[in-house]
């Protein structure tokens, strides 16, 4: 125990000054005697003639110091460990602020054996309980510490409990935890007049930089949510990579690769599975040495696999990340998808770059197809050394890519053909990010003469070889040579060239993998409404699509609008699976569906195993004078002060007391009262 | 605004016990004189202070409504003089905030920092009049703008319901995604007002941008592509520095956009160069000198390793001296020599084969060799003459799969009719065999049964055997069936050395004789071991002049030492034949059957023409079409579909033409190596350029290698991916790859093993390094032993240097989606204008219980005092009264 304010205990000089007032002869009182037969009685003693005496030791007087002394102890605030938390919450008296930095990471959705609750929800409990001693002037916040750490704030008693209530509901954001990010936001948050207090609840599998933690300016209490296990009750095994690469030999086969960890003290050897579509194509028996070492796995899978699962087959404390899931075959199934319509007579070198871009969908239609274009509904219009009539033009109402227009097209030419070099290049550019055109010939170009608009990306001197454009005020990208008579789709600069183009003609399509925890963003199709998301668990999430003009009329209010973003942002990525999002028109129509999976498995958050210099770094916050696991901090003035009401009670009564009896047996004695 | 608020009402219940105090006190005490009403008075003051204390009271200050959060873009892609407009505007902002609103101040770059603390807007003011220009930039990381960072702060900021966002940015965003911040912000009612600051512009005095390979052959013209870009016309200087040294300064005059320059390198060593592009202008146009240079990276390797393949005993020289002029490491070997496993050929970078017939190798050398230039992408080169492509059996071979010309004929209007007349030497010379074998005439007698073979229906052959008079064997004879054939064996087995040896008859009466033969080609094949004892040059040149006028030709195989090397060497030269010489009889069949091939596949089409070139092409860059020397003839081969000719002949058929097979690049040149068919492009000036530009165009692209480097920038990390490809150009797994990155001048950045991530991929993360280009060394542990490739890579500048055309439009998402405003620049007052809504502000509470609990410990003393008649001996003391 110590104290807060010791300089109170001035206010201590109240007991001599008590003391000092019952050892002073009291003057006596003017008291008229009905007869001199009590005369002799009211004269007073020799010994009451001198000016001090020795302090009676009453019962009223030791009250009175006792009284008088508690309340200047009381005064000093004195403080102590939380062990009496618990039988007296919210003995705290100055206004404070509480930060709890609550690990939120994959890892603590293990759930220890012999126990039923998961540590995320250990942890809970524990965030829910520090939170519930605060009070009016106290503010709280709550800092979920996943891939993207969430921030929960109460600054007054309604807001307190909407976050309490919250928190007791919020999902797990999973993912890796960043303890230094929330550290840092933690030291931040600096209100003043307010006591600072930094909590962590974690599984302690968390690392934090000494020199960021000594920034927090605030002690820093850790609190380990399943401190009692070992290393062996923290034993996890886990599928931390996987990925699949078409094999370069091109014949459609597809190269599997994914690594087993073991983050056990031991080796073990367990089976693994993979499934292809629901079948198991593959197992192996893998041995696995301990203490964090991987072991790798490669499959060779036929071509046509949508969907795989790699299953190491064993029970451990964390169950989410023994499962990978990944979906090579997603960009043929998947239906909402950019779709892009190749008007092609001749698809060539065009058409398979094209085709090699994941996640998009690919239709050629040719170029007399004048119908195609008039349905609409494409992302992006390709036209391959074509062009439609003036007519159909007008009809184009998306983005679109030129590839060798031809001359009387809808791009002005001079007169002549010309072998171009390049001689221009903004090189800096999108378009051109990993494109080194250095030794590209580019065969007899026309050449095209720039727009006021336009704006070239490439040049040879005798025109533009690249340029932006505009076509009905929709984006345009033209590249004016013929790709079957330049050595550019020979190169490894072509497809990324067509990426690239696509990458900034056509909405981004949906990741085929998000690490746990981030968020989905993606643009979704123009004429979607709504955004159906389905959770590995089934659970479904109606998201409508941003629209300024919407948000306008249903605010009234002031806001901005024009060019905005439409993105989709979809949050509740923390459970491992496979989603399904789903588009909606406005109409309720039904536009699609495509798959995204969220693997738990990493090579840092599957280490469940504690980092034995969590301690020690959370010890180095200012303010943090004793090594964690810290504990709460108590006010006892309260508790100080009501005994202190208590005993002036008791003197308030010890003080009548006397009279009460003098009532009944003889006359009250002299200065008694 | 200031008010009580209770941190514990609870306690106030305590002062139910006022009532009791006061009526013990009254009934027990002052009713009974034992009390004095102010002792009562005092005590219940007392119990009632304590009370209060307990209930914990505390004094709540603030505004009633919302405060505001400013978010202050400190990145560096705001200037200083927009900085100190934004700082203006802040000043002003809070000026004219209402008394009591609140305020706090949220600076970011990479990482966002408070640089105000929550409080009254007006003190902020005041305890700090710079606002946020006191902020430490290398606290925010000026090199990257994570807005999100920033909103995410301010919402952190515990300011309670009623706040507002104010972000003062340009939008350029280059980490995190401030549009998921701002989804949450929405959640919670929080409006983000945007104030757009001007950002990089466009207009500034620049360079965009560097098009440069990241790797090139040594003696390889690298050209450098600098864009400049500028917003105004005038003078400005570009230099191009290597390895930190200026080599090229150009003062040019720019116009207003984007300005290219060209720089040429030809004289780069091998090894790691690091290149950079700066530009200097006058100060009105370059206001930014942050984006004024741009490094890159590049590797030069080591001159490219050739093989070239002769055909044994002939001349390499032609192509070795134009090769090496070329600037390769030329290696000469003969088909017998050349490796069959891709482990050997992988050591040459490309392969040049010169009238190598594919009989001459076997088929797992041509079968290696293709599979050098489809997996491995090494280059390859086909040169054609007599023996090569049709004569040379490449038809039907892997060979042929490579090329992009078909060899076989296709249909028969292309199909040459043959007449093959052998003229051999018959003498007793050619019976005579020291060592008791067969003899020279047994090997002849095979070589002619040989080339009636290789000859198809309707051509023709004969055969005139001669020692001091000739003697036709076989009268030119049309081929037919097989019987054709079995006559053909059985006149020639009939044959008998003896006599001397006459050549000037023979070969009088032969020429006679296959002028008048309706074939397209007519060609005379001479072999003899003698010397003849009749005939001047002039006699054999008038023969030679009109059987070349009738489009005949010789060619003749001397045997032995003592044939007449001279007379058949000079008889092949203008004969337009070619010339053979051999002491080994076993040669004998093969050298003839070549011949026959030569003539009887009708693949050589010889005639004067001046080849016309069909498309553009990097190997004739910069070469007239018009100057291109004629031709004298070119193996007949017809292109396949994916194939690029760039060179035709007058019948518009395949002389030059090239394709990507595979990983490899595929030349085919049917004419020859400039020894006959092209001999007039041997003498052209431009022709050792031809070459070079072919075999710069056919070697394999210097960036792809069986380790290839490629990094892209994550934030503040770099991240390096190394593929790697097998042996056999399948995945290269589970090997050790160590990566160590160093800078350019030396200094050693990172040394580390790459994780395996992906099938033949391997990835290291790693803090970016400053912008520069710095050299990579990628290290695998192979079974065949380490692998080493050397690489370039750039760390480019900031982003925050480049122009954010679609910051205002972010903007614009944020505020729209949270139900934010637009400031302006003019109206700083604005931000205080909009209501707010989401809860009640955060108020500074003062605990104040210690004021209630120490006046009632004073006031118990007093109460003391009271009761112990104190305050009569005080105020006697106090009126100087005498004691009584």
């Amino acid at each position: 125990m110590n104290l807060l304010a010791p300089l109170s205990l001035t206010a201590l000089v109240a007991v001599p000054i008590i003391i000092l007032f019952h050892m002073r002869h009291t003057t006596p009182t003017r008291r008229p005697v009905p007869s001199l037969r009590f005369w002799e009685a009211a004269t007073p003693r020799p010994a009451d003639a001198r000016r001090l005496r020795r302090p009676p030791l009453s019962l009223p007087l030791l009250l009175q110091i006792a009284a008088a002394a508690l309340l200047a102890v009381a005064l000093a605030r004195p403080a102590t460990a939380a062990q009496l938390a618990a039988l007296a919450p919210g003995l705290h008296a100055e206004p404070r602020h509480l930060i709890l930095l609550l690990d939120g990471s994959t890892s603590m959705n293990a759930t220890p054996g012999g126990t039923s609750l998961s540590r995320w929800e250990e942890a809970r409990r524990e965030a829910l309980h520090r939170l519930a001693p605060l009070r009016q002037g106290d503010v709280a916040t709550v800092i979920l510490m996943g891939t993207r750490p969430v921030t929960l704030t109460a600054t007054d008693d309604a807001s307190l409990i909407a976050l309490r209530e919250r928190l007791a509901l919020v999902a797990q954001p999973g993912g890796r935890a960043d303890l230094d990010a929330a550290l840092a936001l933690a030291g931040d948050l600096f209100l003043p007049n307010l006591d600072r207090e930094v909590v962590v609840i974690s599984d302690g599998a968390v690392t934090a930089d000494p020199a960021v933690v000594a920034g927090v300016d605030a002690p820093v209490t850790l609190v380990i949510a399943g401190a009692a296990e070992g290393d062996e009750e923290r034993a996890n095994l886990a599928a931390i990579d996987i990925s699949a690469r078409p094999s370069p030999n091109g014949d459609g086969t597809v190269g599997l690769y994914t690594s087993i960890a073991n983050f056990g003290p031991r080796s073990v050897t367990v089976p693994v599975s993979l499934q292809g579509d629901g079948l198991e194509i593959g197992r192996s028996q893998v041995t696995i040495a301990g203490g964090g070492a991987v072991e790798p796995l490669r499959w060779q899978l036929p071509p046509g696999v949508a969907e795989l699962i790699v299953r190491i087959e064993n029970a451990d404390t964390l169950v989410a990340d023994n499962t990978a899931s990944l979906l090579p075959g997603e960009t043929a199934t998947a239906t909402i998808a950019p779709r892009i319509l190749l008007m092609s007579d001749l698809p060539g070198a065009l058409a398979r770059a094209l085709m090699a871009i994941e996640n998009v969908q690919l239709t050629v239609e040719p170029s007399d197809n004048l119908t195609a274009i008039a349905a609409g509904d494409y992302d992006l219009v390709v036209f391959d050394r074509t062009a439609p009539s003036t007519e159909t033009l007008t009809k184009i109402d998306t983005a679109s890519l030129w590839v060798g227009p031809p001359v009387g097209g809808p791009f002005v030419t001079a007169e002549g053909v010309t072998d171009p070099q390049v001689t221009r290049v903004r090189a800096g550019d999108p378009l051109l990010t990993g494109v080194d055109l250095s030794g590209a010939t580019f065969g007899p170009t026309p050449n095209f003469t720039l727009g006021a608009r336009d704006e070239e990306i490439v040049g040879s001197a005798d025109g533009p070889l690249l340029f932006r454009t505009q076509m009905n005020d929709q984006p345009a990208v033209v590249l004016t040579v013929d790709p079957e008579t330049s050595n550019l789709p020979k190169r490894v600069a072509f497809p990324v060239l067509i990426a690239n183009l696509v990458e900034a003609l056509a909405p981004d399509g949906i990741p085929a993998a998000i690490p746990l925890g981030e968020p989905l963003v993606y643009e979704p199709r123009a004429s979607t409404a709504s955004v159906e998301v389905v959770t590995p668990s089934g659970d479904a999430v109606l998201l409508p699509v941003f629209s300024a003009e919407t948000q306008a009329d249903q605010d009234k209010g002031d806001i901005a609008t024009g060019s905005v973003s439409r993105d989709i942002v979809y949050t509740d990525t923390g459970a491992a699976g496979i989603y399904s999002v789903t588009e909606t028109d406005a109409a309720g129509i039904d536009l699609g569906t495509t798959h995204f999976v969220v693997n738990a498995g990493h090579a840092r958050e599957s280490d469940l195993r504690m980092d034995p210099h969590l301690v020690a770094a959370l010890a180095t916050a200012s303010g943090s004078g004793i090594t964690a696991p810290r504990q709460e901090r108590v006010d006892l003035w309260p508790l100080v002060a009501l005994i202190a009401l208590l005993v002036i009670a008791a003197e308030w009564i010890a003080a009548l007391w006397p009279v009460v009896r003098s009532a009944t047996k003889r006359p009250v004695p002299r200065g008694a009262a | 605004m200031t008010s009580l608020v209770w941190a514990r009402p609870d306690a106030l219940w305590l002062l139910a016990l006022l009532p009791l105090f006061a009526v013990t006190g009254i009934w027990l005490g002052i009713r009974r004189g034992r009390l004095q009403r102010v002792t009562l008075v005092w005590r219940l003051a007392v119990v009632t202070l304590l009370a209060i204390g307990l209930a914990e009271p505390l004094i709540a200050s603030g505004s009633a409504s919302g405060g505001a959060v400013f978010v202050v873009d400190h990145s560096a892609s705001i200037d200083a003089e927009a900085q100190d407009a934004a700082d203006r505007w802040l000043k002003d902002a809070l000026a004219s905030a209402p008394p009591t609103r609140r305020a706090a101040i949220v600076a970011f770059g990479a990482k966002p920092v408070l640089a105000m603390a929550p409080g009254v807007a007006h003190d902020l003011l005041a305890d700090n009049a710079e606002a946020t220009s006191g902020v430490d930039s290398a606290e925010v990381d000026p090199a990257f703008s994570d807005i999100a960072a920033g909103l995410g702060l301010a919402r952190a900021l515990p300011l309670g319901g009623g706040r507002r966002v104010v972000l003062l940015s340009d939008g350029a965003e280059n980490i995190g995604q401030a549009i998921d911040e701002a989804a949450q912000a929405a959640l919670e009612s929080v409006p983000v007002d945007v104030l757009v600051l001007p950002g990089v512009s466009d207009e500034d005095l620049r360079v965009e941008g560097i098009s440069a390979p990241t790797s090139a052959w040594e003696g390889e013209p690298i050209t450098v592509l600098a864009g400049v870009e500028t917003g105004r016309d005038g003078p400005a200087t570009v230099d191009l520095l290597v390895d930190g040294q200026v080599k090229t300064t150009e003062n040019v005059d720019l116009a207003e956009g984007l300005n290219s320059r060209a720089f040429t390198l030809d004289d780069l060593g091998p090894g790691f160069h690091s290149l950079e592009v700066r530009v200097k202008g006058n100060a009105d146009v370059n206001r930014r000198t942050d984006d004024d240079s741009v490094p890159h990276g590049i590797v030069v390797r080591d001159r490219p390793r050739i093989l070239l393949i002769v055909p044994e005993g002939a001349d390499s020289g032609i192509m070795r001296g134009i090769l090496e002029r070329a600037g390769s490491e030329v290696t000469v070997a003969e088909p017998a020599d050349i490796p069959s496993r891709l482990s050997e050929l992988g050591a040459w970078d490309g392969f040049v084969l010169d009238n190598v017939p594919a009989t001459f190798l076997t088929f797992d050398q041509v079968a290696g060799l293709r599979e050098a230039t489809r997996s491995l992408g090494r280059g390859l080169i086909v040169i054609g003459g007599t023996a090569a492509y049709g004569p040379g059996g490449y038809a039907g071979t892997p060979l042929e799969d490579a090329l992009p010309v078909t060899v076989k004929v296709t249909d028969g209007r292309e199909r040459q009719r043959v007449a093959l007349l052998l003229i051999m030497d018959k003498s007793g010379s050619m019976g005579y065999d020291p060592l008791g074998g067969k003899g020279k005439i047994e090997m002849a007698k095979e070589a002619v049964r040989l080339a009636a073979r290789s000859l198809v229906e309707g051509d023709q052959i004969g055969l005139i055997a001669f020692n001091d008079r000739q003697e036709w064997v076989i009268p030119l004879t049309t081929i037919g069936d097989e019987s054709t054939r079995a006559a053909i064996d059985r006149k020639i087995a009939a044959i008998e050395p003896d006599g001397g040896t006459e050549i000037l008859p023979a070969l009088s009466v032969g020429l006679d004789a296959i002028r008048n033969a309706d074939a397209d080609a007519r060609h005379i094949v001479l072999l003899s071991d003698g010397k003849a004892r009749t005939g001047t040059r002039e006699s054999y040149q008038r023969l030679l002049d009109d059987a070349l006028a009738d489009r005949t030709t010789l060619s003749t195989i001397a045997i032995g030492e003592d044939a007449d090397t001279d007379l058949l060497n000079f008889l092949a030269d203008e004969g337009g034949g070619r010339y053979h010489f051999t002491v080994r009889d076993e040669d004998i069949p093969r050298l003839t059957l070549e011949e026959a091939r030569s003539a009887g596949s009708q693949s050589v089409i010889r005639g004067a023409f001046r080849p016309i070139q069909s498309a553009p092409s990097p190997i004739l860059a910069g070469v007239d079409p018009e100057s291109l020397p004629d031709l004298a003839g070119y193996d007949f081969a017809e292109a396949k579909p994916d194939a690029q000719v760039i060179l035709t002949s007058d019948r518009e058929d395949p002389v030059l033409a090239k394709w990507q097979y595979g990983l490899g690049r595929v030349i085919a040149w049917t004419a020859d190596n400039g020894s006959d068919l092209a001999a007039p492009w041997a003498m052209w000036e431009g022709y050792d350029d031809f070459w070079a530009a072919a075999v710069r165009w056919a070697l394999p692209d210097p960036e792809r290698r069986p380790l290839t480097v490629s990094t892209h920038r994550d934030g503040e990390d770099m991240v390096m991916t190394v593929t790697a490809a097998g042996e056999s150009g399948d995945f290269a797994d589970f090997l050790p790859t160590f990566a160590t990155v160093t800078s350019s001048s030396g200094e050693p950045i990172v040394s580390q093993e790459l994780a395996q991530t992906a099938p033949g991929e391997y990835t290291l993360r790693l803090p970016a390094p400053a912008p520069d280009a710095y050299a990579v060394e990628v290290r695998q542990e192979r079974a065949s032993g380490p692998l080493v490739e050397a690489a370039g890579i750039t760390v480019p500048q900031s982003p925050e240097t480049l122009p954010a055309p679609d910051g205002p439009s972010l903007l614009a998402s944020l505020a729209a989606r949270t139900n934010g405003r637009i400031l302006s620049l003019d109206d700083p007052a604005a931000v205080w204008d909009a209501s707010t809504t989401g809860g009640s502000p955060l108020r500074e509470h003062r605990a104040v219980w210690y004021i209630p609990t120490g006046l009632a410990l004073a006031l118990f003393v007093i109460d003391i005092a009271a009761r112990m008649g104190v305050w009569p001996l005080l105020r006697r003391l106090m009126s100087g009264s005498p004691r009584s």
